[in-house]
């Protein structure tokens, strides 16, 4: 009985051990399906993560949106921002809501600061994760690519129902890995 | 008994029983007594064994599966993902149905099934390029692997698990959440440790799991209290390591060794970093309720455990003070007086905005600890606690003389004069212990 009863439990367990990374790997494939498509320029960087690896840190240029003068939004705040594109097919945050809204493209995050007449958003895309070697060459393409007139690079995103999933980086308009492949690093003195 | 005593004794049994001071049943039931004892040595060695292969193996995964195969589609990264989460749940079950007791098989498996389900949710985090947020990654971990302690009884996930969040609540205190939840979150283990202490208390496995607590107690304390009103925290450590040594002494008093005294050792020694601390100014500096703290990053709810722990850990630790008092032990009233001083000196500090009379209370105070400490070593013979004494009132010394405008010459006389103190201290002692029969 104690057997049966701790085999039971134990089933329980390994199910939930399952199910919680099978359902965040069925949500973001959702999207990645489904979602509409948003390009976010972006300032890689490269860290290191001991459990997940090298990555390059995703720096937004977007990351704040227009709110009346007065609007009260606390730190931490949920709340739900529009998405628009500019005239180059950047995205860009047009407004801020705290209700979801009904059609319009947007994404649900929480508020970092307010000042004036902006709220500083946290955005819920921050890391590409790559490969151990190429993460340093990512970012030393997207520096050698980016002059302060032609800032190259940014993330392709699949957003759906206010959650967003990010595909691919691209630095000049190619995704990342084909860009490295077409410049293999040069042979080290 | 150390194995090396446990060998010689066996050693010595033949020699005993030709010269007939034992006979052979006697000898047969003290073989068999100190072969058990030292069988269960091997185990021990076994399962710290076991615990270390189950470590190596499951962070070699995470390492690999943090290389990042990029060649690899998504599914087959997902199949990755699950490959070694699957394998340990494999021979968790296969234990589990096998009714396998063994330790060392139990915690080598244990770690690896926790780290397997890091490595899973870790690699759908590459793959999906998921947020850093590390707090959230720590806590859906430890709350998935948390059925590993139960499920095998093992002892190595406990410890993780308390670590893991440990770390989450600097994480969520950092970011300005609610690290509050750390404590019924970190309760969950307690079980676990009331089941592994029942029998022997001084056992390898409560002895491990205590010292966790200890460590986890004395960081999650500072981590989780919000520090609304300035300076409680003086009252709330001082409290809970009075309390911890008193509670070691009152629950777990015939602990043989210090390895098998997590409470006193941590709490003794942290009351005396603590009140040598006190000792200075800065931490009776703007402190008490002129100096109230406001503002967004202030949560009230959290605020309020500040005072529930300022209440109601002074005056556990007095009642178990006085507990200590009533079974005679009365050497406990020193470390244990602690609490009381340390709100006498709060409300000395906040009333007059002084910090002089704190600081000479707590002056005298690691003084009569140190002296306390060499009189009862002296009394009860004990190199070690005159040692200690000799440290504390050394540790003093040595800090008036580093912030007291004293000349060098000065200084240098009583430091040769403490030394020498020191060594013929020992030197006594030691010639007593050769005297005594």
């Amino acid at each position: 009985m104690k057997t049966k009863s701790l085999l039971f439990l134990f089933a329980v367990a390994a199910i939930l051990q399952l199910v919680v990374p099978a359902s965040m790997i069925l949500r973001r494939e959702r999207v990645l399906q489904h979602g509409q498509v948003f390009k976010f320029r972006t300032a890689p960087v490269d860290p290191y993560d001991a459990f997940r690896g090298r990555y390059v840190a995703l720096r937004f240029d977007q990351d704040s949106a227009p709110v009346p003068q007065g609007a009260d939004f606390k730190r931490n705040e949920k709340v739900y921002a529009l998405i628009s594109e500019d005239a180059g097919g950047f995205a860009y945050f047009s407004g801020i809501r705290r209700s979801r809204p009904a059609s319009e493209p947007h994404l649900a995050l929480k508020a970092r600061h307010v000042s004036g007449t902006n709220v500083y958003l946290r955005l819920p895309f921050d890391r590409f994760y790559m490969d151990e070697r190429e993460a340093p060459r990512a970012e030393e393409a997207y520096w050698e690519n980016s002059v302060r007139s032609n800032q190259n690079a940014y993330v392709q995103v699949r957003i759906e129902k206010g959650f967003g999933v990010i595909e691919d980086l691209y630095i000049a308009g190619t995704p990342i890995r084909d860009y490295l492949a077409q410049h293999p690093p040069e042979p080290s003195r | 008994m150390s194995q090396k005593q446990i060998r010689w004794l066996l050693g010595e049994l033949p020699t005993l029983l030709n010269e007939g001071v034992i006979n052979g049943a006697a000898a047969d039931r003290l073989r068999q007594h100190y072969e058990s004892a030292a069988g269960k040595g091997r185990n021990w060695a076994l399962t710290v064994f076991g615990i270390l292969g189950g470590t190596l193996v499951g962070l070699g995964i995470i390492l690999l599966l943090a290389h990042n195969w990029t060649d690899m589609s998504r599914a087959m990264r997902t199949a990755l993902a699950f490959s070694p989460l699957v394998a340990s749940l494999l021979l968790a079950g296969g234990i589990l149905r096998s009714g396998n007791d063994s330790p060392a098989c139990r915690e080598g498996i244990g770690i690896f099934w926790m780290l397997s389900i890091g490595a899973a949710i870790a690699l759908v985090a590459q793959t999906y390029h998921i947020p850093g947020d590390a707090g959230r990654f720590a806590m859906t971990w430890m709350l998935l692997s948390l059925p590993v302690v139960y499920l095998l009884n093992a002892t190595g996930p406990a410890l993780a698990y308390l670590a893991g969040m440990t770390f989450w609540a600097i994480d969520a205190q950092e970011g300005g959440g609610h690290a509050i939840l750390f404590w019924p979150l970190a309760a969950l283990v307690l079980p676990h440790t009331a089941a592994a202490a029942r029998g022997n208390p001084y056992a390898s496995r409560p002895a491990v799991l205590f010292w966790g607590i200890s460590a986890a107690l004395c960081v999650a304390t500072g981590v989780t209290l919000e520090k609304v009103l300035p300076g409680l925290w003086i009252i709330i450590y001082a409290s809970l390591f009075a309390g911890l040594y008193l509670a070691g002494e009152f629950w777990f008093g015939a602990a043989p060794s210090f390895w098998q005294k997590p409470f006193q050792t941590v709490g003794s020694f942290g009351a005396v970093v603590l009140a040598l601390l006190l000792t200075y100014e800065w931490p009776w500096e703007e402190i008490g309720w002129h100096y109230w703290r406001h503002g967004a990053p202030y949560h009230g709810l959290a605020a309020a455990l500040d005072y529930a722990l300022a209440a109601a850990l002074p005056v556990a630790a007095i009642v178990l003070l006085a507990s200590s008092v009533r079974r005679g032990k009365a050497g406990a009233i020193f470390l244990g007086a602690m609490p009381i001083l340390a709100v006498m000196g709060y409300a000395l500090a906040a009333r007059t905005g002084q910090e002089g009379g704190a600081i000479a209370l707590f002056n005298a105070f690691v003084l009569a600890i140190g002296i306390e400490r060499l009189v009862h070593g002296f009394r009860a013979r004990l190199i070690g606690t005159v040692n200690a004494g000799l440290l504390i009132v050394f540790a003093l010394i040595l800090l008036r003389f580093f912030d007291a405008d004293l000349d060098f010459v000065f200084r240098g006389v009583v430091f040769v004069l403490l030394g020498i103190a020191f060594l013929a201290v020992n030197l006594v002692l030691a010639r007593r212990k050769g005297a005594a029969p």
